[in-house]
């Protein structure tokens, strides 16, 4: 395995699924930090970049959930790589606002920072998402986000017109060898192919698990499953692509606010690693992804060598964590009708951001002539598998929506879970979440509705 | 500000796990009980002896010295011997080549115990009889005769749950090897001379073969204040066995899941209030959960019996409080130390009162705030009382009554979506109150280069104090605070140490390190008095002025002077805080060199039809005397503000059968970014304090406790939605908890 770490190009022998913050610290490199190893902190954030038609895209990743195999041909980059003689605007802001107390997240929140300088896609991003993966116990956020405002009015005035990277390279924010980068990138490219081993997608569940080891891991993402298209029928999704690419992506912003709609999905670095596919195939009864698509009546399709077939998502599901797959078959991607509907998500977690839901729901139908039809509502976190809602579907079509209706169709979706009481909440709570969900779904629909219920 | 360390945002700062491993180092896995309470028939660890790489294993019986890490009250074991009293007590310790191979070793090792019953809820400890100590009562004039002249009482119970300290660097220790079976440890603790003394006792040796170096902790919190000590001794045990280094870094789940938190705490109250709202009398009977073993649970508990009337004048009160012994890990200091558990329960108090004879709770607090020279349940009286003034200026402030006025509008405007306020006073005091902690040390180094090195008893945890220290060194000495470079904290350079808890780092090991400058000012401008001759001699930015004329003398020619006169540049310092004293016998005395005053304001908006809630502004008016440093003053504030908000509506420890299930970051939820809100902070003008160094107040602490405002604010919300509904007082609020109060029968 051959990567660039920081200035050099480093070449290993470790195994491709080794966490990438644990060689970057067995190997010296200490301004990466281990606050939790789950994903959860953001205090081992490093930046990767990724060559892309002779340019480097560079993101902020949890290094903690990162295997060494992902990062195979990129460009590694923490704290080390970024310092230069003097502090950049972002360090040098944060001392100034008093953004650093005891300093352990310090230089993940700094790298989380640069990224969002180094990289245009992310422009049009409020700065606050690039800092949402960290968390900090000290200050309270409120100085950090002030030197990251501060920091941003600073950077916005450079002149982009030759890329981002050359002009914080130029303004002295950003060391010159970066600038050699994308010429050291294009050596050591090896092009992947698909083999037989073990099939990862983000790997954001897998490798919460420390100390795991693969054998032979491939790497989806790598491989071209990870495209989002479409034709005049449908919406493909390859089931490698990351949940923050699906959010903004044009085919499904188009017809849907799934940019909205995923804002509280996890934080901006585990949604650039976490795919639709993991979130699926992990079949956690309470997956984001999963129920918005099962309320989208996806299909998904699945490749056995060369052999192809096409199920429904919710026949994928067949017990806690059962799925109809055969051995070595592989979710190849999702696809949806490229039709106007009406779709709303819901989701409500402990914490609004950067948690797992309680319990989430999503509902999506056409409305004519006053009256709902085609509808499809799921939900998570109330039984064993992410749960299409199937008679309340039933009961759904061809009726007008009315308080009444509303309030029966929850009765009947509550007749068909089962939640527990678990970590995320008691069966009674989830329940009754579920119920204010769907209430949710058609309030925004006919606010009028709020008076009713 | 230039003088806040700076290596933070380079990752060049030095955390324990960040210091280079010594080339024969060892590594260690804790073999802990997964039962809460039970005796230990057979422990088996041969296949873990067999392991790959394993080097020693150790357990009770290998203890030279005492197997006991109570500080205050000796009732911790190290290792368990014959008994598990919590899931989670290390038993069993492995020392490897590496961590893997530990960790495979300790994952080796069985069990077999025989189930003891198991208690987990204090109050079945308090009537089983299941005290840590006996229980604790301050009174005030004459409670049982006075009820009968209150207009209005009010009784119930309000529960507050623990807290997960969440500091961002887990606890760890790495231990060296040194001569005639000395031991260095560098360990992540606010308490280096505790685990000093606590090592030596479990090795046996002197103090002064036991060193302790701190340069920084990743945050504490008050959860590295006794609980630091474990790992020490552990990885000192690793060395006394093996003479090999040996370092121990707890991962989350094993950090989260082994040591000590907040205090959840349980409280029955009663209060009275007469026609006008003027509070008559107060009492409550505080049961704490201490879990196992006693910890700090017995000063913790004093601290929430002296805080028990918050800011407010109550003539008659008695509060009692129970340290009640249960089958969870032993909780520890938090930020606030017990202040917020009892400040919380005379909040819940007013408010219900507030309901039930429908004067407005402002109103009630207000009434109520301290007066100068008020006197506190512990019969100390109040001197130079903010109470009052930051209350009014943050109503002021904020424009609570627009505020209030528009709440009301968009309330009625909105059914689903409902505002809510509250206001929080806060009355903290400062000083350990256990009086002879109040004392601090200080080394100050002057090279004959004039640069300087400032030894201190204070551990830098996050919270400025080598800053602070550092610019009262530099003001002192009139010398720029580049040339002073802060000293880890080492108990071979300042001895006997406090912890750096209490708020007080600043305050007393400051006030040391004022004395020692002072001394060496003093011997530099007798040197100068030699070159210049006689007259008014100032050193002024690092010049020496005669008669307020300038001369040619700089700082460093002054002390290349005083070294070639051979006066001595080095200053040990010592600071004991004056006036304090306390008769715990009779419950009485003067506990606190000071108090701190400030109020908050906030406001929250809750979301009925999904139970979410976002908090939108908080506004502030603090009382930090004359700050020290205001960037830093002010980053205590935003801080505290948000991490007591965490304790009073996400932060949830849940335990089935005595296991914690929210042992991660992914399942325990702290503030996010997005969590925090708006703050609005004014620093009360003209509030010099007398009491401690350069007129400043401590900071710590205090603010946390506006985070219970949280609290007050979702219930004025939630009963702008429904008021037909009992309100039960428990904190914290999750989303989960706030739902059900919306919607269910």
């Amino acid at each position: 395995m051959k990567f660039i770490l920081n200035r050099e190009i480093m070449e290993t022998n470790e195994s491709p699924s080794l966490h990438t913050l644990d060689f970057l610290r067995k190997n010296g490199i200490k301004g990466v930090k281990e606050g939790c190893h789950e994903g959860d902190c953001g205090a081992c954030m490093v930046l990767v970049g990724e060559l892309k038609d002779d340019k480097v895209i560079y993101k902020a990743i949890n290094s903690c959930m990162l295997p060494l195999g992902k990062i195979t041909g990129k460009h590694v980059v923490t704290i080390e790589g970024l310092n230069l003689e003097k502090l950049n605007p972002v360090q040098q802001a944060i001392v100034d606002e008093g953004g650093s107390q005891c300093g352990f997240c310090t230089p993940g929140f700094v790298v989380a920072l640069m990224a969002y300088f180094m990289n245009e896609n992310l422009i049009n991003t409020d700065i606050i998402t690039a800092i949402e993966g960290n968390i900090c116990r000290c200050t309270g956020y409120k100085s950090i986000l002030r030197a990251a405002d501060s920091a941003n009015r600073k950077i916005a005035t450079l002149d982009y017109s030759k890329g981002r990277i050359s002009a914080l390279v130029s303004a002295e924010y950003l060391p010159s060898y970066f600038l050699e980068i994308p010429e050291m990138l294009k050596k050591i490219q090896i092009q992947p192919k698909l083999k037989k081993g073990t099939y990862i997608a983000g790997g954001t569940d897998l490798f919460v698990h420390r100390n795991i080891v693969i054998q032979d891991p491939v790497f989806l993402s790598e491989l071209g499953f990870d495209k989002i298209w479409s034709d005049d029928n449908y919406i493909f999704v390859g089931a490698a692509a990351d949940i923050e690419s699906i959010r903004i992506s044009n085919e499904l912003n188009t017809l849907f606010d799934t940019a909205s709609h995923l804002s509280n999905v996890s934080s901006l670095p585990i949604r650039q690693q976490a795919t639709i596919g993991g979130n699926v195939v992990n079949a956690s009864p309470i997956g984001d992804l999963t129920i918005y698509f099962l309320a989208l009546d996806a299909d998904i399709g699945l490749l056995l060598g060369e052999e192809r077939r096409i199920i429904k998502l919710k026949d994928l599901f067949k017990g806690y964590k059962i799925l109809d797959l055969e051995d070595g078959e592989i979710l190849e991607w999702f696809r949806i009708k490229n039709e106007k509907r009406i779709l709303s998500f819901e989701k409500v977690a402990k914490r609004m951001h950067m948690d797992i839901a309680s319990v989430n729901s999503a509902f999506s139908m056409k409305y004519k002539d006053n009256k709902i039809t085609e509808p499809h509502l799921s939900g998570g976190g109330i039984g064993p598998i992410p749960m299409y809602l199937e008679k309340t579907c039933q009961y759904l079509e061809d009726k007008e929506i009315t308080a009444d209706v509303v309030k029966e169709a929850a009765r009947i979706a509550d007749s068909e879970i089962s939640p527990i009481d678990d970590v995320r909440g008691t069966a009674r709570y989830k329940r009754l979440l579920l119920r204010q969900l769907i209430y949710a779904h058609f309030v925004k629909l006919v606010p009028e509705l709020e008076d009713l219920l | 500000m230039t003088d806040l360390i700076p290596p933070h945002t380079t990752g060049e700062s030095v955390f324990v796990d960040d210091i280079p491993e010594p080339k024969d180092m060892l590594h260690t896995a804790v073999f802990i009980s997964n039962i809460p309470h039970g005796k230990i028939i057979k422990l088996n660890m041969q296949k873990a002896k067999a392991s790959e790489g394993v080097v020693k294993i150790i357990t009770a019986e290998d203890i030279p010295g005492e197997n006991e890490v109570g500080r205050i009250i000796q009732d911790e074991e190290l290792l368990a011997k014959d008994k598990v009293d919590f899931i989670g007590q290390p038993i069993a310790v492995v020392f490897a080549e590496t961590k893997n191979q530990a960790n495979t070793a300790r994952d080796l090792i069985t069990i077999e115990y025989e189930p003891l019953p198991a208690v987990f809820d204090p109050r079945e400890a308090a009537k089983k009889g299941m005290l840590i100590a006996p229980s604790r009562t301050l009174s005030l004039g004459d409670i049982d005769s006075i009820w009968d002249k209150c207009e209005t009482i009010v009784e119930g119970v309000a529960e507050s749950g623990g807290q997960e300290h969440i500091y961002m660097e887990t606890q760890g220790c790495l231990a060296i090897p040194g001569e005639e079976g000395r031991i260095l440890l560098y360990s992540s603790t606010q308490n280096p001379s505790t685990v000093q003394n606590i090592v030596s006792n479990v090795i046996g040796c002197d103090m002064n073969k036991i060193e302790v170096d701190v340069k920084r902790l990743g945050g504490a919190f008050g959860g590295k204040e006794d609980q630091a000590t474990h790992w020490a001794a552990i990885c000192a045990l690793g060395v006394y066995h093996t003479r090999r280094p040996v370092k121990l870094v707890l991962d989350r789940r094993e950090d989260i899941t082994i040591t000590g938190k907040r205090h959840p705490y349980s409280t029955d109250y009663k209060l009275g209030l007469n026609k006008e709202g003027k509070i008559l009398a107060f009492s409550a009977k505080f049961y704490q959960n201490a879990g196992a073993a006693a910890d700090l649970s017995t000063p913790i508990l004093g601290r929430t019996l002296f805080h028990a009337t918050n800011a407010y004048y109550i003539p008659n009160v008695r509060v009692t409080a129970y340290s009640c012994k249960t089958n969870l890990v032993p909780f520890t200091a938090f930020r606030g130390f017990g202040g917020p558990q009892g400040m919380f329960v005379i909040e819940c108090a007013l408010a219900h009162a507030s309901e039930k004879s429908g004067i407005s709770i402002e109103k009630l607090q207000e009434r109520n705030l301290l007066d100068e020279g008020d006197q506190f349940p512990y019969g100390m009286k109040v001197e130079k009382t903010q109470a009052k003034r930051s209350f009014a200026e943050v109503l002021q402030d904020s424009k609570f009554d627009d505020l209030k006025e528009k709440q009301e509008e968009f309330n009625k405007k909105n059914k689903l979506v409902k505002k809510g306020f509250s206001i929080m006073p806060i009355c903290f005091g400062i000083s350990f109150t256990a009086t002879f902690m109040n004392q601090a040390g200080a080394l100050v180094n002057v090279y004959y280069d004039g640069s300087v090195n400032i030894s201190s008893g204070a551990v830098e945890m996050g919270q400025g104090v080598n800053t602070k220290i550092k610019s009262i060194a530099a003001r002192t000495l009139s010398i720029n605070p580049d040339r002073i470079r802060m000293e880890s904290t080492n108990t071979g350079k300042v001895i006997n140490t406090s912890p750096t808890a209490a708020s007080s780092g600043a305050d007393l090991n400051g006030k040391a390190v004022e004395i020692a400058c002072k001394a060496i000012n003093e011997r530099l401008l007798n040197v100068a008095k030699e070159k210049l001759g006689e007259g008014n001699l100032a050193l002024k930015d690092e010049i020496v002025y005669l008669n307020d004329e300038k001369t040619n003398l700089t700082w460093e020619e002054l002390v290349m002077s005083a070294y070639l006169s051979r006066v001595n540049l080095s200053s040990q310092a010592y600071f004991a805080m004056p006036g304090i004293h306390y008769d715990a016998e009779k419950e009485k005395g003067k506990p606190f060199a000071y108090h701190v005053f400030g109020t908050a304001v906030t406001e929250v908006t809750i979301d009925c039809l999904r139970g979410t809630y976002t908090f939108d502004n908080v506004y502030i008016v603090h009382d930090a005397g004359k700050s020290l440093n205001y960037l830093i003053d002010l980053g205590q504030i935003e801080g505290g503000l948000v991490q007591g908000m965490g304790w009073m509506t996400l932060e949830e420890l849940q335990y089935v059968d005595g296991k914690l299930l929210t042992d991660a970051l992914a399942t325990y939820k702290v503030p996010d970014i997005y969590f925090a809100p708006k703050i609005h902070t004014k620093f009360l003008e003209d509030a010099d304090n007398p009491y401690a160094v350069l007129k400043s107040k401590a900071i710590g602490e205090p603010p946390f406790m506006y985070g219970i405002g949280a609290y007050f604010a979702l219930k004025d919300a939630a009963q702008a939605f429904r008021k037909d509904k009992e309100w039960v007082y428990s904190a914290p609020i999750t989303p989960e908890k706030l739902l059900l109060y919306l919607h269910e029968e």
